[in-house]
């Protein structure tokens, strides 16, 4: 076995490995960046603040809605429940009105 | 963010992002990723509560949120490429201190994308080891591990090419 696969790195390789690294970090970029100039970030970044804070103080909203159309339609179901009687009542009536005209 | 006001951010950003745009571009090998990659970790620094933060605090934390980011990237692709941009930008011409740079960037390029990564943070920006597990969304025992490779990778790189031609070869056999 060849020593292909030792990870041990000596004293001399780390010497020419952290020189290496010098001698790159000190090269010039190939490329140019195209950076967005320090305003527009900055007002990108107050843009999307106040995105995240609107979103925060509407969240409250937006879980309480489906709990509201829930707690309404549970609201209206007891209304229907207590007012059947009064209301098969005054239905029976109504037909029994109707039924004597006839 | 009570204390970072738009002049202040304005000199780190002057200062700074040439720094981040480097580490972003050496890591990646694509100058359009690292592009985006400096200016978003600049803009999720700033959306963040960073107030009470000092200049090297600050460098560190965007370095991380950059790492972050490339890391996203790399856990999305789950493709590492090696640099091309360099190979384009570089091959007009061929004075000597061009062909040096070119095959070092191609030395590097050889190495995966958060190889890369891990040697530039230690040995550019003299990273510890938990400030580059933080910077790069790892462990910090897999960061000395990753690392060693990472070194061991380079070293192997760095050997004189009759030697690694030799290696090629008999691994080919």
């Amino acid at each position: 076995m060849t020593n292909w696969f030792s990870s041990e790195v000596t004293p001399d390789d780390e010497q020419a490995i952290a020189a290496f690294m010098a001698r790159l970090a000190a090269l010039p970029a190939p490329a140019t960046p195209v950076l967005s100039g320090q305003s527009t970030i900055w007002w990108k970044a107050q843009l999307l603040r106040r995105w995240d804070e609107q979103r925060q103080a509407v969240r409250p909203l937006a879980v309480m809605e489906p709990i509201q159309l829930a707690a309404g339609l549970a609201v209206a179901a007891l209304v229907f429940l207590w007012a059947l009687p009064s209301l098969t009542n005054a239905l029976g009536q109504v037909m029994a009105s109707v039924r004597a005209l006839a | 963010m009570a204390s970072l006001t738009e002049a202040a951010f304005g000199d780190f950003y002057r200062r700074d992002a040439r720094a981040v745009w480097i580490y972003v571009y050496r890591a990646t090998g694509n100058a359009a990723d690292a592009d985006d990659i400096a200016q978003e970790a600049f803009v999720r620094m700033l959306r963040a509560d960073v107030g009470g933060l000092g200049e090297e605090e600050l460098r560190r934390y965007v370095f991380r949120v950059a790492g972050n980011l490339m890391a996203d990237r790399w856990r999305r692709s789950r493709r590492e490429l090696g640099p091309a941009v360099e190979e384009e930008t570089l091959a007009g011409d061929r004075s000597g201190d061009l062909i040096e740079a070119l095959n070092m960037t191609r030395t590097f390029g050889a190495l995966k994308p958060r190889e890369r990564a891990l040697l530039w943070l230690a040995y550019v920006e003299e990273e510890t080891h938990e400030e580059i597990a933080g910077a790069l969304g790892l462990k910090r025992g897999s960061v000395k591990v990753l690392l060693s490779r990472a070194r061991a990778r380079l070293r192997d790189l760095l050997k004189p090419p009759s030697r690694a031609a030799r290696r090629y070869h008999g691994a080919a056999r």
